[in-house]
């Protein structure tokens, strides 16, 4: 695929907190509503951020203005060592949008045409004018959180084991193969594909040169730099080129 | 843009000067989006907003629903994609409910991009005592505000400032909060250029020139220490600090170099207030000009009490004689 071919998409650097990002699509949707332009948002987080007041403060500006976005929850069913359990009493996250007026689906998030069809047809709702929906799309967390977890302290091999057996790749693998779609060497000419553009990604990416250690004062403000950050960028200079940056008792530079 | 000396003028109260500026800003520029609840037909709680719901509609003065967080995370959203939202915070004493979008979005995102993503945002939101009314109302909380990068935090003390740095600030690309004193809203009016005209977001301003001592203040204070200085005869230079993020340090310094002598007047409590901030850069920077050690006189460390003692806690004219006595008389 070239980058021409590629559907286009602007994405925005993810928050942290996911639940943050809610508002800042449902944001990203009125003004295009504004603008009379036919792009849509979609955001992405998990089950957990359903939790935080950031998915309702979203989803009540997205429910009272209609706007065009699309949030998707992708219930992997742990957030870090918490259970979905641990997150809501409620009988499913989707229909936490019940309360805010929006539309709800909860589909199977390992099935690679039940994400399709449900997403084409939020994002058409949405490209009509018609406003929000709120996706739930169960999966699972096959792996740790982080190099810092251990999964195995607080849940059990044979719920992973069940949800191997689900891998969406594998279930769509299979549909293609007995469609006649593709051969058996498909699959391993596309791994084998993905892999180089991997490697490549990775050698991109280290080629990208250290940060110096003044850019951690770029893009704060806007202008000419206060006092205050020509002081401090001073200070670092004097710092790193050895000297003792803090012999300043006048405020009119480093002696 | 100067400040439009030769426009004619017309005597405003501070909100009419806030009310005529987002009028002004919102014919400019049709990406101009004021946001915020009960900012529509019935025109703000202290009608700053009068009038511009049936002039420019609901596409450009947006009423919306009650969360904080919401508001200013919708507001960055829409920054994201050319608008420029100006959003009112009905009190600052509100904002608290929003700190999350406030800190992971408003003030971080521009940073966070590599410098690709502008949040030009103007937050207008009320603050200080005087007006009595329920808690969490009257907060002067911007020290908060100073400890966090990204944001510039501005303070108009008069009707001709307001028009000047509101203006300034929303043709600002930098988030900018703009704390408006609900005392000074109706104290009093003063000639403003009828003409649009921009003021400095970053410089602070000589209220008063003097040699002997260097009061540094902002906002409502201005007008409660220009009483104090009026009251006595000592020879002090006014300084309205306008920018309490980033500080507009030189000019301070300089002062206090001539007079040798510092006065930190403002109506937040005191720990860790902005008087702290400055006080420190003081000593830190012009120890061996002072003559008197720094005072600051603000309010004290508690939640701002019952309104029957709400003027005993705000700093008064009194009060700041008090300081100003005692530094003046102050001998090493």
């Amino acid at each position: 695929m070239t980058p021409e071919q590629l559907p286009k998409v602007t994405f925005m650097p993810y928050a942290v907190f996911l639940g943050a990002n809610i508002p800042l699509a449902v944001g990203s949707a009125m003004a295009d509503k504004l603008a009379g332009r036919d792009s849509i948002s979609l955001a992405f987080i998990g089950e957990g951020s359903t939790t935080e007041g950031d998915f309702h403060d979203g989803l009540s500006f997205a429910g009272v203005f209609d706007s065009p976005v699309v949030v998707i929850i992708q219930n992997n069913q742990w957030c870090i060592s918490m259970p979905a359990s641990k997150q809501t009493a409620a009988e499913t996250f989707a229909q936490k949008a019940i309360a805010h007026g929006i539309p709800h689906h909860r589909i199977d998030g390992n099935d690679v045409f039940a994400v399709y069809q449900t997403v084409k047809q939020a994002a058409d709702r949405a490209r009509k004018g018609q406003g929000a929906t709120v996706i739930e799309a169960v999966t699972y967390r096959m792996l740790d959180h982080n190099t810092a977890d251990s999964a195995e302290v607080y849940r059990t091999e044979d719920e992973a084991d069940y949800w191997q057996a689900l891998d969406p790749f594998d279930r769509f693998e299979k549909y293609l193969l007995a469609e006649k779609i593709i051969d058996g060497n498909t699959g391993k000419k596309m791994a084998a594909e993905a892999d180089v553009w991997l490697r490549e990604a990775i050698d991109r990416g280290r080629a990208v040169p250290p940060t110096h250690p003044s850019a951690m004062f770029e893009s704060h403000l806007h202008g000419e730099p206060s006092w205050s950050e020509r002081h401090q960028r001073a200070e670092l200079a004097a710092e790193l080129a050895g000297q003792n940056p803090l012999t300043d008792f006048t405020g009119e530079g480093l002696s | 843009m100067s400040a439009a000396i030769n426009s004619p003028t017309e005597e405003l109260n501070l909100v009419t000067a806030v009310n005529q500026t987002l009028r002004q800003e919102l014919a400019r520029d049709p990406q101009v989006r004021v946001m915020g609840y009960d900012i529509g037909p019935i025109g703000g709680v202290f009608r700053a907003t009068d009038g511009l719901y049936d002039d420019f509609g609901d596409q450009q003065v947006i009423d919306t629903p009650l969360t904080e967080n919401g508001l200013i995370g919708a507001a960055v959203g829409m920054a994201m994609r050319g608008e420029r939202p100006v959003v009112e915070m009905q009190f600052l004493g509100f904002m608290y409910n929003a700190w999350g979008q406030f800190i992971y979005s408003l003030a971080n995102l521009h940073q966070k991009t590599g410098g690709l993503v502008n949040v030009p945002i103007t937050i207008r939101t009320t603050f200080g005592g005087g007006i009595k009314p329920l808690p969490f109302h009257s907060e002067s909380t911007e020290a908060y505000l100073m400890h966090t990068p990204g944001i510039r935090v501005v303070c108009p003390s008069t009707p001709y400032e307001a028009k000047g740095l509101l203006a300034a600030a929303i043709r600002c690309d930098d988030p900018v909060i703009f704390m408006e004193h609900t005392k000074l809203y109706r104290a009093f009016r003063e000639p403003v250029p009828t003409q649009e005209y921009l003021l400095p977001l970053d410089k602070c301003r000589l209220v008063q020139p003097g040699k002997e001592l260097t009061l540094i203040t902002w906002g409502n204070m201005v007008h409660v220490s220009q009483q104090a200085v009026d009251d006595l005869d000592y020879d002090v230079e006014i300084i309205d600090l306008r920018s309490i993020a980033p500080l507009d340090v030189e000019p301070l310094l300089e002062s206090v170099k001539k007079t040798g002598r510092c006065l930190i007047v403002h109506e937040a409590r005191r720990t860790a207030g902005p008087g702290a901030e400055i006080s420190a850069l003081i000593s830190e920077y012009a120890m061996e000009w002072l003559k008197a050690p720094i005072k600051r006189v603000t309010a004290f460390d508690v939640f701002f009490p019952d309104n029957q003692v709400e003027d005993i806690y705000l700093p008064g004219p009194d009060r700041v004689k008090a300081g100003i006595e005692a530094v003046m008389n102050y001998q090493f």
